[in-house]
């Protein structure tokens, strides 16, 4: 195509794929896979065959890998398609990729890979001697779920053999010519650089010939067990004297440059070298002068050179050295069980990457098992949509089941303190399906009127009234929070389920009597705290509890509100007159305390974070008695370090932030929640960043108020215990000690009883 | 001069012809003349290379010219230890034999 008309191609391309929103390097990966793709089915087009799709592994930057859909066609003349089963990992060459090391510097995007096993989908002009699900192994196969590849490529895999070994065939392919061009005679001590899965194949097809003495040379004892389960009669580390070793033949194989002179100390003066590890870097010249002074030979082991050899001779060495190597396997002349090494997840390639990176694994290969078949090859017709990832990947919304509001059960609720918050409970009651507001009481009979007028039931003029049995089940108090703990004990006295308003209490000690209260009544106490009821918050605790975060890391929260001077003596509404939020006494503190507590209990509820160490700053407004802005540093059990900061008055009130990091992902809740993780969990793709649901149409209180109903009425423990509170509180009550005494503070543990579900009480 | 010049002869009969010898002294030219090749880069390939200079520089040279899966004989001194010299391109992408055929000892400055 000349470049005009490819210009011309590509800029529609780009258009149609920024109207599908894909955008930047996503529009760039989609644009190279919508390319891909079309390729594929002109050739399907034009062999009359069916298109496959399945699923790769593109490293699609430095440092970023991940699955991607593709296709192929069908296999054609003289190809066969093969839905892969396993596909090897060549630990030392895609660790040296992963971390660009010399001569190992791909350019991304590129799918990495080099041979697999699986199953015959289809074979061109009458299967070219394959049967359709019969078992083959793939030379020069990339990391995918499905491949057509020339049948020259494809070895049948003898009956017994496992698919993962025979998985390993491209590696056994470069180890055995290695070996060949060793030239080892029956008797001849030979000398394996490298106990990694070249080296170690390459030591055990040597074995085959009938070597003399054996000597592994590794850098570490770590594969000292397996190199003399095959048969090594002495295994050396790098810094051991070699002079002794007086290999006839030594194989090197690392590619690490310093390793030939591992080599050439190892190697007998007029020996043989031959470089089968590909050198990662120039090698010192000092080295090839000893080998010269030795008078060695060095003979280069790459597989692209059977490619020349073949040219020249005709035959086929590559093929031959494939059948050799299955058939020491059916023979059972070859064990390389550890060489297949364990089972990784395709749908995973970033974390694998990054273990590989780390030295983490040794021997590996991706179990494309793991995918469910429409992922891994799906026959479709080249006029069908193209399969492309998503451009923006979102997690679909659970159906929240939710109780009708038919003749059935309900809780009744009395509401006690009509104020700002009052009557957002008094409208979530009235939506609740499983509850509902029986009696409003406030000392301002007004107020009561209001809520009962938006939320149903009838007022009551006095507190006894209120929390009359005969009349209410539960009570929820929405009144200021020096009044929490007195109003939980006479609610518990009379028997009643409690809901209170967050947080707890005024400070830890009432608090702490709160929940005592409760629990020596034997009644259900919980803590509002409804925003867990958010789709987005519930979706993130699910995703961090199926293992999305890993460790954690981190956590950082900025809490921005721009409160006007009305709402220190009326609250927001102005419904209620009163300057409690502005006493120390009884509000308990400001910013912190009054709206901080939502994210402190996110951090339980999503990351488990319990708090070990806070140190903390505040301010307050001129004269006022609690603080206006804060700013926490926070040491997590576990490790994991957050900063906190909230701000009252942050003119115009910029949207906050909240995220969430550790070793496998990050969570984002605001703004626009998302994740990002390294693992495959359920629908979320792995190392993309996946929207979560947008948030449910129903309010988060009506929800919170219903799950508390069933669980009461069910005789279950509530979701949102008031022990959860009480942990926020110690968080709160912490945070005010370090800066009362101007430095960090520790925070003990919670009781076992305070926090069940960690302590197992 | 080395006193091994059969040792060199030895190994370049492990290689097949076309052979190239590089430089440009007496060994060069006593090779040459038992080899019958005239002096120069005649083949755009040899299947086989004789250096005899012994530098780094001419033996990463003989790498290159020499056709895959050839061999170098390297019948010169050692080379200096204090470079650095590139085994992958060449050696052991093309699969290439180096055989070290020349005399033990002092490296060339």
């Amino acid at each position: 195509m000349d470049p005009r008309a490819r210009r011309l191609v590509t800029s529609g391309i780009d258009r149609a794929l920024a109207a599908l929103d894909y955008r930047g390097a996503d529009l760039e990966l989609a644009r190279a896979d919508a390319i891909d793709s079309a390729r594929s089915r002109l050739r399907a087009v034009r062999q009359g065959t069916a298109i496959v799709r399945g699923s790769r592994i593109v490293v699609t930057a430095r440092g970023h890998a991940e699955l991607r859909p593709f296709e192929r066609p069908l296999a054609g003349a003289g190809e066969v398609t093969v839905e892969v089963l396993a596909s090897a990992v060549s630990a030392g060459t895609e660790r040296a990729q992963w971390l660009r090391l010399p001569n190992a510097q791909l350019d991304p995007p590129y799918t990495p890979g080099y041979s697999g096993a699986g199953r015959v989908l289809a074979g061109g002009d009458g299967g070219a001697g394959f049967e359709a699900g019969s078992l083959v192994a793939v030379a020069r196969l990339p990391h995918a779920s499905v491949v057509t590849v020339p049948t020259e490529w494809a070895t049948p895999v003898p009956d017994g053999v496992d698919v993962a070994e025979a998985a390993l065939v491209y590696l056994a392919i470069i180890s055995g010519y290695g070996v060949e061009r060793a030239q080892i005679g029956r008797g001849d001590p030979l000398c394996v650089v490298g106990a990694g899965p070249i080296g170690a194949l390459a030591h055990r097809l040597a074995t085959l010939r009938h070597p003399g003495r054996v000597t592994v040379v590794a850098s570490s004892r770590r594969r000292e067990a397996a190199a003399r389960e095959a048969g090594a009669d002495e295994f050396l580390t790098a810094g051991e004297d070699l002079d002794h070793v007086q290999a006839s033949t030594v194989i090197e194989a690392t590619g690490d440059p310093a390793a030939l002179s591992v080599a050439v100390a190892a190697a007998r003066p007029g020996g043989r070298i031959v470089l089968l590890g590909s050198p990662r870097g120039a090698t010192p010249s000092a080295i090839l002068a000893d080998a010269q002074s030795k008078r060695l030979c060095l003979a280069g082991a790459h597989v692209s050179a059977l490619a020349v050899q073949a040219r020249r001779t005709g035959g086929d060495p590559i093929q031959a050295l494939a059948r050799s190597f299955l058939a020491g396997l059916a023979q059972g002349g070859l064990a390389v069980a550890d060489l297949a090494g364990e089972p990784l997840d395709p749908r995973e390639p970033q974390l694998a990457y990054r273990r590989l990176a780390r030295g983490e694994i040794a021997a590996a290969h991706f179990d494309w098992s793991r995918l469910a078949q429409a992922q891994r090859a799906a026959r479709r017709s080249p006029a069908s949509r193209p399969a492309l990832a998503p451009a923006r990947p979102r997690l679909r919304a659970p159906t929240q089941s939710r109780p009708a509001r038919d003749g059935g059960r309900r809780l009744r609720f009395a509401l006690i303190g009509c104020g700002d918050v009052g009557m957002h409970n008094a409208r979530a009651l009235a939506g609740a399906g499983n509850a509902e507001l029986a009696i409003s009481h406030d000392p301002v009979q007004a107020l009561a009127a209001a809520t009962a007028a938006e939320g149903g039931g009838a007022v009551a003029a006095s507190l006894d009234e209120a929390l009359d049995p005969e009349r209410v089940d539960a009570v929820c108090l929405c009144v200021p929070h020096d009044l929490h703990t007195p109003l939980v004990e006479a609610a518990a006295q009379a028997g009643l389920q409690i809901v209170v308003e967050k947080p707890l209490a005024n400070d830890l000690v009432e608090a702490r009597r709160a929940v005592d209260a409760a629990r020596r009544a034997g009644v259900a106490f919980s803590v509002c705290f409804p925003y867990r009821y958010e789709r987005p918050m519930e979706a993130a605790a699910a995703l961090a509890r199926g293992g999305a975060l890993g460790a954690l890391g981190g956590a950082a929260v900025v809490f921005h509100a721009d409160k006007p001077e009305s709402y220190w003596v009326g609250g927001f509404s102005g419904r209620a007159h009163s300057d409690w939020r502005s006493s120390r006494a009884r509000a308990g503190g400001g910013v912190l305390i009054m709206n901080l507590t939502h994210y402190l209990d996110f951090l339980w509820f999503v990351a488990r974070a319990e708090p070990e160490r806070i140190a903390a700053v505040s301010r307050s407004r001129p004269g006022a008695e609690v603080e206006d802005s804060i700013a926490l540093t926070v040491e997590f059990r576990g490790g994991a370090l957050g900063s906190i900061v909230g701000s009252a008055s942050t003119r115009g009130a910029p949207g906050s932030r909240f995220e969430l990091w550790g070793e496998l992902g990050t969570l984002r809740l605001e703004p626009d929640p998302a994740v990002y993780t390294e693992r495959a969990i359920g629908e979320v793709p792995a190392a993309r960043w996946c929207a979560l649901p947008p948030p449910s149409p129903a309010d988060p209180r009506t929800l919170y108020f219903e799950r508390f109903a069933a669980a009461v009425m069910e005789g279950r423990p509530v979701e949102v215990p008031a022990t959860d509170g009480l942990a926020v509180q110690a968080f709160v009550d912490a945070a005010y000690r370090a800066i009362d005494e101007d430095g960090p503070v520790t925070v003990a543990p919670p009781e076992a009883s305070e926090r069940p579900e960690l302590r197992g009480a | 001069m080395p006193d091994s010049l059969e040792d060199v002869l030895a190994a370049v009969a492990a290689g097949e012809p076309p052979i190239e010898v590089s430089g440009g002294g007496e060994l060069a030219q006593r090779l040459r003349e038992r080899l019958g090749v005239s002096g120069g880069a005649s083949e755009a390939h040899p299947r086989t290379v004789v250096e005899t200079t012994g530098t780094v520089a001419e033996v990463q040279r003989a790498l290159e010219r020499v056709d895959d899966l050839g061999t170098v004989v390297l019948a010169g001194a050692p080379v200096a230890p204090d470079s650095t010299i590139d085994l992958y391109a060449d050696a052991h992408v093309r699969g290439l034999t180096v055989i070290a055929a020349g005399p033990a000892g002092e490296a060339r400055a």
